[in-house]
């Protein structure tokens, strides 16, 4: 038999959010889970988004049922179930994902050149506390700040009739230009991946070379066709000017 | 020599020529005109760098081009009148202007790739004198403002532009703005949308889109204006009077 379990209850009495089966093993036929509830039968087809919330808590097991129109996964089912556990562990340990933050993200940049915009840790982590631990990999002080609110980047919308507010990010400050850092959140007993970025170094704008890049196609004939006209002109001029000088 | 049918035919066509010369001369001088009073206020973008023979150019169209029309009208008349001495002044006098505004022509479209080939001076020059003290500097910074609100965009490439390089701009003010205020949104009565959220430089609230593109579809269309334009005209008066000179020799 499969394991299952209900990630989280919520408030209300109706809805349970129930982990997904895991990917490899049960991904080859239509999977149908089932529980009775005043004999009917409710059908629940998983997508490959909820398979992210079995990598972050998990919880007790209940007793419902998943009953697979593919008979011969019952024969599987015991021999994967303690792959099943075992891989569990791992990942309850799991890393989560930090990275700066891009233009898609909805920011210009993330690289400053004092400061650094990060991604925040996943919602499911979020009434713990966080700690972001960096170091300065040039001269190797690490950094252990307090979380102070207003570092995160929150953005407002109001339309009149609510206001939404979605945290983007958090800055982290005060740090020197163009030198590489080491960042790592630390949730209890989740780290998330070593992110390795350096801020921005500054140029100096005397630098920059200002002078003629190209000549454009319209400069060359602009300048080609009118001074070969002009030169005509002025022989055409002197000769016409001789001849008739000639003539008379 | 002869009066015959090919004599007639000539100078009718001469008078032709110099009707539509007159008119193209005189479309010549309001364009220059219009040129020179820059509606898009971007001459100190030129004027400080030095590379302002665009406008240069224009001032000189602006004579020649009228110039262009007296000396057309005068050339409807020497070629009605059949004399040679008038004949003769035309076609000094028209060369003269010629040679002036092939120069004009030359000379802006040269300034013009100085300026705007590439976003290297544009942007150079942002860095150095936005913020900057002195005339240019004031030139500078008002130019810049304007263009940045009523264009909608920041910085020469982008805002990057503004934290990748020192600038006068950071060295004044410090590293808490990243850039300028006037890449931030703003509500009709001029407050910033989000002053923070423009700081950290969140999409939704500051323009993202750099300035060059503005800059340098003005400048190309003055550039056009005077310097193909002006090609047109003068390779017409080419034609005009190359037929004005075997007039003469048939005078």
């Amino acid at each position: 038999m499969h394991p299952l379990w209900i990630l989280q209850q919520s408030t209300s009495v109706k809805d349970s959010f129930v982990s997904t089966p895991w990917a490899g093993p049960w991904l080859s036929g239509p999977q149908e889970l089932t529980w009775s509830e005043n004999q009917t039968r409710q059908h629940l087809v998983p997508d490959s988004r909820m398979s992210r919330s079995i990598l972050v808590i998990p919880a007790l097991p209940f007793h419902i049922m998943l009953r697979s129109h593919e008979s011969h996964l019952f024969s599987t089912a015991m021999r994967t179930m303690f792959i099943f556990f075992g891989m569990l562990f791992t990942l309850s340990n799991a890393e989560f994902q930090v990275s700066l933050l891009k233009e898609s993200d909805g920011v210009v940049t993330g690289r400053f050149a004092d400061s650094l915009l990060l991604s925040l840790p996943p919602c499911a982590l979020a009434t713990q506390s966080v700690t972001l631990e960096y170091n300065n990999t040039d001269t190797n002080e690490s950094m252990l700040p307090c979380r102070f609110r207003r570092d995160i980047i929150s953005t407002i919308e109001n339309n009149g009739q609510f206001t939404t507010s979605r945290n983007l990010g958090y800055q982290v400050t005060n740090l020197t230009t163009g030198s590489t850092y080491r960042l790592q959140y630390v949730v209890g007993a989740e780290k998330s991946n070593i992110l390795e970025v350096s801020t921005r170094q500054v140029k100096d704008p005397n630098q920059i070379d200002s002078g003629l890049p190209a000549r454009s196609g319209a400069m060359v004939v602009i300048t080609v066709i009118l001074s070969v006209s002009m030169f005509i002109l002025l022989v055409a001029l002197i000769v016409t000017v001789a001849h008739s000088l000639g003539g008379d | 020599m002869a009066d015959g049918k090919g004599f007639t035919c000539l100078m009718v066509i001469l008078i032709l020529g110099n009707i539509f010369g007159a008119a193209a001369g005189l479309a010549l001088c309001a364009l220059a005109i219009w040129v020179a009073v820059d509606q898009f206020k971007l001459y100190p973008i030129s004027g400080v760098s030095g590379k302002d023979d665009i406008f240069a150019g224009a001032w000189i169209a602006i004579f020649t081009g009228f110039a262009f029309f007296c000396m057309c009208v005068f050339g409807i008349l020497a070629a009605a009148m059949k004399s040679r001495a008038l004949m003769l002044t035309y076609l000094i006098l028209m060369l003269i202007i010629y040679i002036f505004e092939c120069a004009s022509c030359i000379t802006a479209v040269t300034h013009r790739d100085y300026l705007v080939g590439n976003s290297n001076l544009v942007k150079k020059q942002m860095l150095k004198y936005y913020a900057a003290d002195g005339d240019s500097g004031s030139q500078i910074t008002l130019t810049w403002n304007k263009v940045m609100k009523e264009v909608e965009c920041c910085g020469t490439d982008g805002p990057v532009d503004w934290i990748e390089y020192n600038s006068t701009f950071r060295e004044k003010f410090g590293t808490d703005y990243p850039w300028p205020t006037h890449c931030c949104k703003r509500k009709n009565n001029y407050e910033v949308v989000n002053v923070e959220a423009c700081k950290n430089g969140q999409n939704t609230t500051m323009f993202t889109k750099g300035c060059f593109n503005h800059i340098e579809s003005v400048f190309s269309r003055y550039t056009w204006a005077i310097s193909w334009y002006g090609f047109a005209v003068l390779m017409f008066m080419f034609l005009l009077l190359i037929l004005a000179m075997v007039y003469y020799l048939m005078l």
